[in-house]
């Protein structure tokens, strides 16, 4: 009887390990491909690594992919790409990077989410030091506000790939039908909204986000010359932010859609494509949603522009929404930074700026030739943003979520109040703001 | 009408109620599945618009789902056959042998969260160099469906007559002979009922295999996540993709729907 026992024990840890061995890919494990093969030529000094990149479903990553084989053509460095929703490839690099997993090379990252928490933690690898010097690659040609956004303590912590500016879209058939001109400031923008505004015939004077609305409201804010905070101290209650947090909850209370309260980017750029909405400020990046041909059959009525004026001047955010990080732990870092020369340098992305994302390179923006990704009006507007635009688009802490969830009811009662007795509450979210800095910043 | 005639209507003006509610979602799933991205986003194209199989096309050619299908059905056997293999002899021991401590340390793993065992389960593997290998995500997906295979299956054997057992010992018939000649055949339902709701956990399972899969054991429902971009979610071949996948799971249920219902209920109180 024994021995039967024994012989299905001895079975069973057969087949997990044949099963274990058959599920392991050769090539996922970057240790296996580690060591840089001595035989090849000097130009591909990394040739048999393979490096692994945690990549996101966007536009930058999914034009890179097709490109790939060029890089292992060149060097000799396999890179395997995984791809994943957003917020999953966070969790996903969240999870490996403070488990000090080895295998993972380089992150795409969103530096204004989740980007600040993984240079804190020492997650990341320094990217300036690699670019330093290297004329080719040209670190000065990538936008300055965008670098700003992987630096802390003035190192430089990830490449900027892609950028993205808050603009008016707007219908110009409704317009022409007022005769109202494209507005230049948010007092030209009020009027016209309210005008535009017409519910019986279901058409919103303008649209913009109601939830989830703090790097949307960041426009408004800077262009009313308000800010969100100085250093560590929370400035919402500066009399320019009131006044742009009451302006905000007007035109939207006066002239938005109902149910504003719950709209996300998802629901803005759905009501605006459905010709729901006259005008909607929102980022160049959601082109494909607001008004690319395959979302919206008023693709052709629809006209770009800089966001309006506000008693500081236009101030739009211009913020840089994805990069490439080197893993700290990589045991293949120089081989990850070759792949980061190769897809940020100026050859390939260019050819990603042409598929039409937006990238981080200013000299990829100045080249009539590759800007055939986006209609020329919109290149236009998106380049005529570039001038006095801010960097950030939020609050920076190392508590965003809460911060987050202060600010948006705020704003949603100001929609609720149309701005009006605004004064206590702002107050008060100031204080609870100042209570997270406090205790999570400082 | 007759009092009795009145609680007819009352019930089928509660099941109309009840099978609105549940079926709607399955209606919206298909109904977008044959839209045009348009369509789907304009409010006046609700009921009315021109169908198209594009979306089903695209799911499959333009997102590959084929892979992912073919990943979750492999992962999905691995680990239900595992539970199974080692979940039925555990039952029939606890069941025969009396062994309660052992069957409550069981139900407590399968009390804590299964996030719980995420980390550490990520920080073996990745140590050992073996995230994202079909073996490792079937067996994060045991965490659950082992447990919940014993406590099923437990009152199965444990309603069993002993008489059975001892007639089959008489007949010369050794414990193994006895648990899989006489006591896996008496509990054929239980079994059936076991294996599709582990395998149905399996398929639907995201958290472990977010986290364990990658490239090459990407799953079904991280596959579906595909659809959702920065700037664009592509819902017409989501919804494609979702019906493509809940087809073959609803299908299973519908045709073992008996074997299920007699499982889950027959087990604990047979007398």
């Amino acid at each position: 009887m024994r021995k039967v026992h024994l012989l299905i024990a001895i079975c069973m840890v057969f087949v997990m390990l044949v099963s274990c061995g058959q599920g392991t890919p050769p090539a996922q494990n970057g240790k296996d491909d580690t060591t840089p093969n001595n035989s090849v030529d000097a130009d591909k000094p990394y040739a048999g690594t393979t490096i692994r990149f945690l990549a996101s479903n966007h536009s930058w990553a999914d034009t890179v992919e097709p490109l790939l084989p060029e890089f292992e053509e060149k060097t000799g460095i396999k890179v395997n790409i995984e791809k994943f929703e957003l917020n999953q490839t966070a969790e996903k690099a969240t999870i490996e990077l403070s488990s000090k997993n080895d295998t993972l090379d380089v992150v795409y990252i969103r530096p204004m989410s989740e980007g600040r928490m993984f240079i804190e933690n020492g997650w990341l690898e320094p990217v300036d030091q690699y670019w330093e010097g290297d004329a080719e690659f040209d670190a000065d040609d990538l936008m300055e506000a965008a670098k700003d956004a992987f630096t802390v303590d003035d190192v430089i912590y990830g490449a900027p790939v892609t950028t993205e500016r808050q603009i008016l879209y707007y219908r110009k058939d409704l317009l022409e039908e007022k005769n109202i001109p494209v507005s230049t400031t948010l007092d030209e923008l009020y009027e016209a909204a309210v005008k535009l505004n017409n519910p019986e015939a279901g058409i919103a004077g303008i649209v913009s986000r109601g939830a989830a609305s703090v790097t949307c409201f960041a426009s408004y804010l800077f262009s009313f010359g308000g800010q969100y905070q100085d250093g560590t101290t929370s400035t919402l209650d500066t009399p320019e932010a009131a006044e742009a947090i009451k302006y905000y909850g007007k035109i939207l209370k006066d002239a938005g859609p109902d149910g504003i309260l719950n709209m996300t980017h998802a629901e803005v750029s759905a009501l605006f494509a459905q010709g729901q909405a006259a005008m909607i400020t929102e980022v160049d990046a959601l082109y494909q949603s607001i008004a690319d041909p395959a979302s919206t059959e008023l693709s052709d009525k629809i006209g770009y522009a800089r966001f309006p004026a506000g008693p500081a001047g236009s101030k739009p955010i211009n913020s840089c929404s994805f990069g490439l990080g080197i893993s700290a732990f990589s045991k293949n870092k120089d081989a990850a930074w070759e792949f980061i020369k190769w897809s940020v340098g100026k050859e390939i992305n260019a050819k990603i700026h042409a598929a039409g994302a937006p990238t981080a390179r200013e000299s990829a923006w100045a080249d009539e030739e590759i800007n055939t990704g986006l209609p020329a009006e919109m290149v236009e507007a998106v380049k005529d943003s570039f001038e006095g635009s801010v960097g950030v688009d939020r609050p920076l802490t190392l508590n965003y979520p809460m911060v987050r969830d202060v600010i948006i009811p705020l704003l949603g009662q100001s929609m609720m109040n149309g701005g009006e007795n605004m004064e206590e509450l702002i107050q008060n979210a100031n204080k609870e703001i100042q209570a997270v800095y406090d205790s999570y910043d400082k | 009408m007759t009092k009795k005639g009145w609680k007819k209507v009352g019930f089928y003006c509660l099941l109309g109620i009840v099978l609105v509610y549940v079926l709607f979602p399955f209606f919206w799933m298909v109904i977008n599945s044959i839209k045009d991205h348009k369509d789907i986003m304009n409010i006046e194209r609700i009921l009315f618009f021109k169908p198209t199989l594009k979306n089903y096309l695209g799911a499959f050619k333009n997102y590959d789902m084929v892979v992912p299908i073919k990943n979750s059905l492999i992962i999905g056997f691995i680990s239900t056959g595992l539970s199974l293999a080692l979940g039925l002899p555990c039952a029939y021991a606890i069941a025969r042998y009396k062994m309660d401590k052992l069957s409550a340390a069981i139900l407590f793993v399968r009390v804590i969260p299964a996030i719980t065992f995420l980390i550490p389960w990520f920080i073996v593997v990745s140590k050992l160099g073996i995230t994202d290998t079909f073996f490792v995500v079937s067996l994060s997906h045991m965490i659950l469906s082992l447990p919940f295979t014993v406590w099923i299956m437990t009152p199965f054997f444990e309603s069993i007559p002993i008489e059975l057992e001892e007639a089959a010992m008489i007949d010369g018939c050794a414990p193994f002979g006895r648990f899989f000649k006489v006591s896996l055949p008496i509990t054929r339902s239980g079994i059936i009922t076991v294996t599709i709701m582990s395998f149905i956990y399996s398929w639907n399972n995201f958290m472990y295999a977010m986290v364990l899969s990658g490239k090459n054991t990407k799953t079904v429902p991280i596959a579906i996540f595909n659809f959702v971009g920065y700037s664009f979610v592509d819902w017409g071949a989501m919804m494609a993709a979702a019906v493509a996948i809940t087809s073959p799971i609803l299908i299973l249920s519908l045709l073992t729907q008996k074997y299920i219902i007699k499982g889950l209920t027959s087990g604990a109180v047979k007398g």
